[in-house]
């Protein structure tokens, strides 16, 4: 039976062979299409390192940037990036630069390459960013701490994200990374920084949610709605808020916070989404962060500029969270009006100054 | 086997490579077009006019050629992709199934009176030797499942099986899914 069934196999399937011919020439051009595009691509890709090309593990920050990189990383496409002795990118350096922006990847302008970064612009005035991919806010206060003499007499503009930074404040890690994060010391609302836990071994209690990055639109629903989650990243964003602005008032910086909105945050459609993944879609609004920063920044008299003012859709990469060439440009623009504005003396309503120290037309909050 | 379909992440590159294929062809199309009329000599290199102006579109048009990359896929590739893998499934089935289908069959229906009750081998833990069974580390491999299909063809006694290689090379050819395979740790951290 096995030997018949082979021979008959052997016979129908040269006559089946014969009947796909006519179909493999329609398919070969365009799987010839296919083929030469991979082999092309394929050719003339820089090679691009992975994440943890970017990063190495320091006891205090969690991880810090590798330095002296001359390379490609790829965030939906590949991007090419250069660090300094220090590891951030940006061609000046922190002791020839007027404005020091801290922040995440946002700061550390993840997903254009150099000569398009916000802080590689020609412009008036040299910039110079403290920041990479993944830090919450506790870790750019402990580098506002630890270069706190380098920024004597400069403008330091803090950048917060709102996708994740506020949330990430309360994690013992990302992604399998420790790092840094405050917690409450249950004493009159106080909160403490916590890195006793900071080692180079993979935190053990990980999603595959949190490793994808799938946690960051459920969350951000949350922190815009009335829930306890948001209660406690704004708490805990005081904290930090206030950490920050005593560090630079002993420098005699002028201390700016810059809100960078999420992309879903801008358009009808993003912000249903967020409200379908809210805790409380009751409650939920798309700019109760910036509302929240708002009256943080009222409380603790820094100021404040919401991202809002200045960005828009069309500012972001699409099928990624960060700003694309157009966006670095008006971050550019936002951080010279900003130098070249004077310092408010009390907080506005998020408005961007004008060189003359007025608000802007567009705002039009009471100080 | 690469598919029939352009990778599904247009990154620059890929667009670029894609637009400098498309802008050959054309232009190379339009040489020979000149060439099969009998056109002037000086004609035939209009081809490579075609090419100067077409390419750099993937530079300054980028927006315009991520359309076409993606309405290549998603209007020709896949399309083609469902007809050829529905032709090539049919004429297995109506012509090889149904003749060694001829040869009958080893699937015991009924039983000899007695139990019909199969030991588990202790060494696999199954009861027959017949499904396929995959080794991931050899299957993830190019031409890894092929060494093992090959291994079990001869094992269970379906030899005739082997006669499905090319089918199943083919459709592999036209299928419009890629296995995306990226890393945990190939994407940022934000």
């Amino acid at each position: 039976m096995g030997f018949l069934r082979t021979i008959l196999a052997l016979v129908t399937t040269l006559i089946a062979l014969v009947l796909l011919v006519p179909i493999a020439l329609v398919i070969l051009p365009f799987w010839l299409v296919s083929l030469l595009t991979r082999t092309i691509a394929r050719a003339l890709e820089p090679k691009f390192l992975t994440r943890e090309g970017l990063i190495q593990f320091d006891p205090l920050f969690g991880w810090k940037a590798r330095p002296n990189l001359n390379t490609h990383h790829l965030m939906v496409d590949l991007f090419h990036i250069r660090t300094d002795a220090d590891g951030w990118r940006g061609e000046h350096s922190l002791a020839e630069s007027d404005v020091v922006v801290f922040g995440d990847s946002f700061a550390a302008g993840y997903g254009v390459s150099d000569r398009h970064f916000f802080a590689n612009l020609r412009g008036p005035q040299k910039i110079k960013p403290v920041g990479i991919g993944g830090y919450s806010m506790v870790q750019e206060l402990l580098w506002v701490r630890q270069l706190k003499e380098s920024l004597r007499g400069k403008l330091v503009v803090w950048f917060i994200y709102f996708g994740n930074d506020l949330y990430d404040n309360l994690m013992p890690d990302l992604r399998g990374y420790r790092k840094p994060f405050v917690r409450e010391t249950g004493e009159d609302g106080s909160w403490e920084i916590v890195s006793s836990h900071v080692t180079a071994e993979r935190w053990p209690l990980v999603t595959e949610g949190r490793i994808e990055g799938q946690n960051h639109l459920p969350r951000l629903g949350e922190i815009c709605s009335e829930t306890f989650l948001s209660g406690r990243v704004f708490s805990a964003c005081e904290y930090l808020l206030e950490a920050g602005k005593e560090i630079c008032q002993q420098v005699d910086a002028r201390l700016v916070i810059v809100s960078v909105p999420d992309a879903y945050q801008l358009t009808d459609a993003g912000r249903q989404t967020l409200k379908t993944l809210a805790g409380d879609p009751d409650s939920f609004d798309a700019r109760r962060p910036d509302n929240a920063i708002d009256g943080i920044c009222r409380r603790v008299a820094i100021e404040f500029v919401s991202g809002q003012s200045f960005l828009d859709i069309g500012c972001y990469k699409t099928n990624d969270c960060h700003w694309n060439e157009k966006g670095h440009r008006e971050v550019a623009k936002m951080l010279w009006h900003l130098k070249a504005s004077r310092p408010q003396s009390v907080y506005t309503s998020g408005a961007l100054p004008t060189p003359s120290g007025r608000l802007s037309p567009m705002e039009s909050s009471a100080v | 086997m690469i598919p029939l379909s352009l990778p599904p992440e247009d990154r620059r590159i890929v667009l670029r490579s894609f637009w400098f294929l498309i802008s050959l062809t054309v232009g190379l199309s339009v040489s020979v077009l000149c060439w099969l009329l009998n056109m002037p000599p000086w004609t035939r290199a209009s081809g490579l006019l075609v090419l100067v102006v077409l390419a750099p579109v993937a530079f300054s048009k980028e927006d315009v050629v991520r359309r076409l990359y993606h309405a290549w896929n998603n209007r020709i590739a896949r399309r083609l992709s469902s007809v050829a893998t529905a032709i090539t499934l049919r004429i297995c089935l109506l012509l090889i199934f149904a003749a060694t289908g001829r040869a009958g069959s080893r699937l015991q229906i009924r039983g000899s009176g007695g139990s019909m009750w199969a030991g588990r081998d202790a060494a696999t833990n199954r009861t027959t030797s017949v499904p396929f069974q995959a080794v991931a580390n050899v299957a993830s491999a190019p031409n890894g499942w092929i060494r093992n299909y090959l291994r079990w063809a001869f094992q269970s006694q379906n030899v005739w099986a082997i006669c499905l290689i090319p089918f199943l090379c083919f459709l592999r050819m036209v299928s419009a899914e890629e296995q995306t395979s990226s890393g945990a740790n190939i994407y940022t951290l934000f």
